[in-house]
Formats: structure tokens, C-alpha cells, sequence
């Protein structure tokens, strides 16, 4: 019994080999990020989104010619913004965030020989590369002798103008990200080799931008949209 | 084809279950709704709560606040079960409690009551913990105050207080002591001396001509300006006034200054904006203390840029080419030991003196400003009162909970302030004098 199902496996394996391509490209394409934090009772501070740019090397490997398994390495901007309201409106920040994406998905494809649909869906694990922050912020009080009261500074654009990298804290941030990555895309293989591509791209992470060592405070999570184009090259009888 | 939708189905539950992992909401209270609690382990979680969102140092503690709740709430709950058996329960004992949870914060403006609202008739009812007095007695230069010149006016008006400061008139102030014996030798003259509103008091003078010093007890002379500009004529804030407007002349209008002394022993701080009528006279320059950061949301570890903290010169100004000396002492804090920092800073500028008390961060008065700081009521059943602002100096040391080290040091122990005496400002002339 063992002797057959080992032999059935066997066949199945080659079977698959023989109808499996590889298929390695290049896109790249515009991001927007979408932060989700609680303000808890800071009231006048507001959040936001920020796009940003995405570069990603598919790599796909497909045991038929419906069904394959990809992984890609991506270079994906993240980021969100902060401004104040009311008295203290004038100061802001905005926080360019960079990460690498490596995502493991499956992928199921449609369609004919020359125009090809796909939808793909899977997790990604990936970390925080560095971060950029630019923005306003308020002197300290005592800083010129006619102050008359903290606004004044942001209102006249006397604020202090900062631009300048984040140094990581590991009591603050978290390097590591993860969560479930989905795709869907559209190929027009102009020869039997190259394919030009077009694809929407989700990127919900399920790891908490603030780190572990933080007790009782809001979570902060991303939510990337991209839309990329690019190209890919296929080895065998293509996608 | 129904296989095929059950294994959608299926995925989409997969799906909706791990998306489902992101953690929930916290809840995060503003302090002041935290005020009201009935049992022991309310009020911990409170205190610590607010702490958690409000504190400004949490980079600079070595303790992980998290691990403190995990070890005192179960101490807490206990506490609790008494409450619920109507059982009193000591305030030496939540004193001990807190104290422990409390007491070795780095922030040294931090200061903290806390009412016992299950304590027994015959105990007292609260208590209060400052971090920084509790650090500086592990000094090994720690000492009582030296020259109480803060309670003058109250001293000459109270004999209890004058036995307990043991000043009974103006020459008892070592300062006065000195510039009259400087005087008497022909070696100093223009000394005025003045303490209004039992606050803040001022001693100044003219040393050998071409030195101006000025002892200032507290920065609050914005006040005092406001109050003279209005047209208060309370004789106290006059010959307040006067003993500075003396000072800021002979800088001004002197021909020829060899240096200035500011002493500042004693000095705990207040408005920041008093720097451009003292420090603000000596300089046509902006002076770069160092660098400062506030809480930036209400995470822990949420901190703004690091934002240069500088100080402009004051409406009126001389550039003095001479030495600029402060003198510090252990008790020299707060603004007195920014003012130490901008000196440092400058480059004619020399700290004489002791170690300061270490407490540089700056306080906000405006809870809304960064959503940090100061919580609580002075008249509730606890209150907090913290800084907004960490502070590094111009070399990048971030001196909260050390303190300003002089360039000169001087000690009480081996110092002389008997009969006229004082070796802290004699060695601050003779630098002056010699340069070194």
C-alpha cells in the first residue's frame, strides 16, 4: 500500500515538474499607506495616510498552469502624517517610514495564452528599515523676550523647521512587520519570454508599529494600497 | 463546484479570523478623569495610568514601568481585601508603597501627594515624595540649606522662623555679610537688598569698581517688572526692584566691566523669561544652551525632535567681554541651573560652586501643549508635578537627575562664612581678576 501511494506521489511530482515555469520581474508603482491609531484623549491631534513608492521583485513558480506559489522581495514606502488643531494648529509632522516586504503567496490564475488574470493571497513577514521625519515644532518657551504666548511661533512660521532621521528606539518601535498580503493583476505577454504586468496590491500588517515594551497604548497599524507596473521575463512556456 | 465555494468560504473565514488578530483599542484616560476611586488598587492604577501617558523621562528610567505594575497590583489588591474588612490602613505603609514605585524617578521637578483615604482618625490623612530631595541626600557632598535667603522677609517678620533660619537681619545673609565688609575695606559700594512677597529676594552690588553681583533667591522677576509697570508701591517690591535695576544699570552704563557675578545658591528656579532681564543683559547674542524634546502623543516612548533650545539677548544688553561667574550650589535648580547651562555655554562664562540639584527639565503650564506633565489636585486625592521637557546641554548630556558640574567646584564643608566671610564669591573675584 505504502509501495503505491509513494509511486502515485512520484508521478504526480513529475507530472507537476513537467508543466512548471518560473517567471522572475520587476514593478514598481504608487503606495498609499493608511495608519490606524487611537488619539486616546490628545483631541487635537490628527492622523493620516501618506503614498508613497513601491518597487517589488516577483519571483513565481507555477506547478500549473492555474495554480503557482510566488514570493517577492519589496521595497515598500510607508508613512503616515500628524497635525494639531486648534490653538497649537501650525505643528506637524510627517513620518516617511521604509520597509522590506518578502511575501509568500499562492497564486491563481485565468484567462488565455496572450491576456492572463490572476489573484493572489498569502502572508508576508518583512521590517522597518529606517525612518525620515519633517515637520514644525514648537521653541521652548523662554526662547525670545517677545513671546507673548506658544502660537505665536507657528502661526508666523518662526516654528522649528525639522527634517532628519529617525533613530530607532527599541523600547518604542518594532523592526519586525508581518501580515496578510492580496493582489490582483492583469499580464499581456508581448513575446513568449517578457510580460508586461499591472497590479493592485494589499498590505495589512498584523504587527503593532509600537513596541512590546509600551503597556496601554493605542495600537498603530499599517494598511498599504499600491498599484505597480512592471514587467516579467518567464522561463518555459509562461504564465 | 460546491467544493470549490465551501474552500472559498473556508478561506474567507481563514481571512476574517487573522485579520481579526490586530489587537483591540486601549483604553486611555485623560489624568483628570482618573481622580475618584474607592478602593487602594484603584488608586495605584490611576497613579500609574497617568504616568504612563503624562511622564516625560521614561527613556531616561531604568525601571520598566510595566514590570512595576506587574509586581505592586497584586500589593494593591491586598490592600483592597482590608479596605472591604473595614480594616484601616496606615499611610506609613502606602507612603513605603509609593516611595518605592515613586521615588527614584530621574525627573528631580517631580514631586508627588497622595492622600491615604483609608486611613484611620489618628494617622495623617496624606503624604508627599520628591525624588530629587530623596536623591541628593546619596550625595556625598549633600548638606541643609546654607543660606535661606528666600525666608528674609519672612524671618525679619516672624521670630520663630528667624530662630529657625537663624537670620535676625540682613547682615545674617552671608552675601550681605560680605559686600558690607567689602565695603567697609572701600572694595564695594551700590549694595541693595530687598525680598518681596516672601519670594524672592535680591542682593546686589558694585565690587571694586568695575563687578557687578547680583544674588537672586527665585526667578521671578518678570513679576515683579509686571507689578512695578502697573504702579504697585508695596515698599518691599520697590527696594526689590531697585536692588536689580541697580545691578542691571551699573552693567548697562558702567564704563568698564571686568566681570559680572550672578549667584545663585539656593535659587529653585521659576520663569524661564527671566533669563532675558539677567543673563539676556549680558550678552548681544543668541546663546545655544543646548537641546530640548517634549512628549509627542501618548505613548511611553512618543517624543518630539530634538528642537535647539536657545536663549536671545533682552531688550537691553551690553556684550560683556569680561568673565560672566555663576555661582551654584546642591539646592541651584531648575531655571537656576539653565542659567548655569547658558553660561557654560557662553564663552566667557565660568560655573563656580557645587554640583547642581538636577532638575533641567522645562514645565509647561498647559497640560494640552504636549498632553504630558503635571496631573492630579493639590486639593484631590492625588497630584503630580512633573516636567514637559527633557534638556541636554550644548554637549549632548542629557544632565536630568545630576546636575549641572561646575568649572570651579567649592564646598560648604571647606568654605568660610563667618565674620564677612564668603570664600565662594572671594574665589569668583579673584577668577575674574586672574582668569583662573
Amino acid at each position: 500500500m505504502m509501495k503505491k501511494f509513494s509511486i502515485c506521489l512520484l508521478m504526480l511530482s513529475l507530472c507537476l515538474v513537467a508543466r512548471a515555469q518560473w517567471s522572475v520581474g520587476i514593478m514598481a508603482g504608487y503606495d498609499y499607506n493608511s495608519y490606524s491609531m487611537a488619539k486616546g484623549y490628545a483631541y487635537d491631534y490628527r492622523y493620516g495616510g501618506m503614498g508613497g513608492l513601491e518597487v517589488t521583485v516577483p519571483v513565481q513558480y507555477n506547478f500549473l498552469d492555474w495554480l503557482g506559489v510566488r514570493a517577492d522581495i519589496s521595497y515598500v514606502q510607508k508613512g503616515h502624517t500628524m497635525h494639531r488643531t486648534g490653538i497649537y494648529e501650525g505643528l506637524w509632522t510627517n513620518t516617511r517610514d521604509h520597509y522590506l516586504h518578502i511575501p509568500l503567496m499562492v497564486s491563481f490564475s485565468f484567462g488565455g495564452e496572450r491576456v492572463r488574470g490572476w489573484v493572489d493571497a498569502g502572508g508576508y513577514v518583512g521590517g522597518w528599515l529606517a525612518s525620515w521625519q519633517k515637520g514644525i515644532d514648537e521653541y521652548p518657551i523662554g526662547s525670545e523676550p517677545d513671546q507673548e504666548g506658544p502660537f505665536k511661533y507657528y502661526q508666523d512660521e518662526r516654528g522649528y523647521h525639522f527634517d532628519e532621521k529617525v533613530e530607532f528606539l527599541d523600547k518604542r518601535d518594532q523592526r519586525f512587520d508581518a501580515g496578510l498580503t492580496g493582489l490582483a493583476g492583469v499580464g499581456w505577454k508581448v513575446t513568449h519570454l517578457l510580460e508586461l504586468r499591472l497590479e493592485g496590491v494589499c498590505w495589512y500588517s498584523l504587527i503593532d508599529t509600537a513596541s512590546r515594551m509600551q503597556d496601554n497604548v493605542a495600537p498603530r497599524y499599517n494598511t498599504t494600497w499600491a498599484l505597480r507596473f512592471g514587467c516579467a521575463f518567464h522561463f518555459g512556456d509562461g504564465k | 463546484m460546491t467544493k470549490k465555494i465551501y474552500t472559498i468560504l473556508i478561506l474567507m473565514a481563514l481571512i476574517a479570523s487573522i485579520v481579526s488578530c490586530r489587537k483591540t483599542e486601549a483604553e486611555i484616560l485623560t489624568p483628570s478623569n482618573q481622580m475618584e476611586y474607592r478602593l487602594p488598587s484603584e488608586q495605584f492604577l490611576s497613579i500609574w495610568n497617568s504616568m504612563n501617558t503624562s511622564y516625560a523621562m521614561w527613556d531616561l528610567e531604568e525601571k520598566d514601568w510595566t514590570s512595576v505594575k506587574d509586581k505592586f497590583l497584586p500589593e494593591f489588591l491586598a490592600l483592597d481585601d482590608s479596605v472591604k474588612a473595614d480594616y484601616p490602613i496606615t499611610t506609613k505603609h502606602l507612603e513605603e508603597l509609593y516611595t518605592d514605585i515613586l521615588g527614584d524617578l530621574t525627573d528631580h521637578h517631580s514631586y508627588f501627594s497622595v492622600k491615604n483615604i483609608w486611613a484611620s482618625d489618628e494617622d495623617r490623612s496624606s503624604f508627599s515624595i520628591s525624588p530629587g530631595n530623596i536623591e541628593i541626600r546619596k550625595r556625598d557632598y549633600y548638606h541643609d540649606n546654607h543660606i535661606n535667603s528666600s525666608y528674609v522677609s519672612l524671618c525679619l517678620e516672624y521670630e520663630d522662623y528667624a530662630d529657625e533660619f537663624n537670620i535676625h537681619s540682613w547682615e545674617d545673609l552671608t552675601m550681605v555679610a560680605w559686600l558690607k565688609k567689602l565695603e567697609a575695606e572701600g572694595r564695594a559700594s551700590d549694595i541693595k537688598y530687598g525680598s518681596a512677597s516672601y519670594t524672592m529676594t535680591i542682593v546686589s552690588g558694585l565690587i571694586e569698581g568695575n563687578i557687578p553681583y547680583i544674588h537672586i533667591s527665585d526667578f521671578n522677576l518678570y513679576d515683579i517688572m509686571s507689578f512695578v509697570e502697573k504702579g504697585y508701591n508695596n515698599p518691599d517690591l520697590l527696594v526689590t526692584y531697585e536692588a536689580y535695576e541697580s545691578f542691571k544699570k551699573n552693567v548697562l552704563e558702567l564704563e568698564d566691566v571686568k566681570g559680572v557675578i550672578i549667584d545663585v545658591r539656593e535659587n529653585r528656579g521659576g520663569y524661564l523669561n527671566d533669563n532675558f532681564y539677567l543673563l539676556g543683559l549680558l550678552t548681544d547674542q543668541p546663546v545655544q544652551l543646548g537641546w530640548s524634546r517634549h512628549k509627542c502623543g501618548l505613548g511611553r516612548f512618543d517624543y518630539s525632535p530634538w528642537i535647539p533650545h536657545t536663549f536671545s539677548p533682552g531688550p537691553e544688553h551690553r556684550a560683556i567681554d569680561g568673565p560672566v561667574v555663576i555661582i551654584t550650589d546642591l539646592y541651584s535648580s531648575s531655571m537656576a541651573e539653565m542659567s548655569a547651562l547658558i553660561v557654560k555655554a557662553m564663552p566667557n562664562g565660568c560655573v563656580i560652586g557645587e554640583r547642581t540639584f538636577g532638575a533641567h527639565g522645562v514645565i509647561a503650564g498647559d497640560f494640552e501643549a504636549t498632553f504630558s506633565g503635571t496631573f492630579g489636585n493639590t486639593n484631590g486625592n492625588h497630584y503630580a508635578y512633573l516636567s514637559t521637557r527633557i534638556v541636554k546641554d550644548i554637549n549632548g548630556n542629557i544632565l536630568e537627575g545630576i546636575g549641572v558640574t561646575p568649572d570651579i567646584e567649592m564646598s560648604y564643608a571647606q568654605g568660610t562664612f563667618k565674620d564677612g566671610e564668603d570664600s565662594w564669591l572671594s574665589r569668583a573675584v579673584d577668577y575674574i581678576k586672574t582668569g583662573k
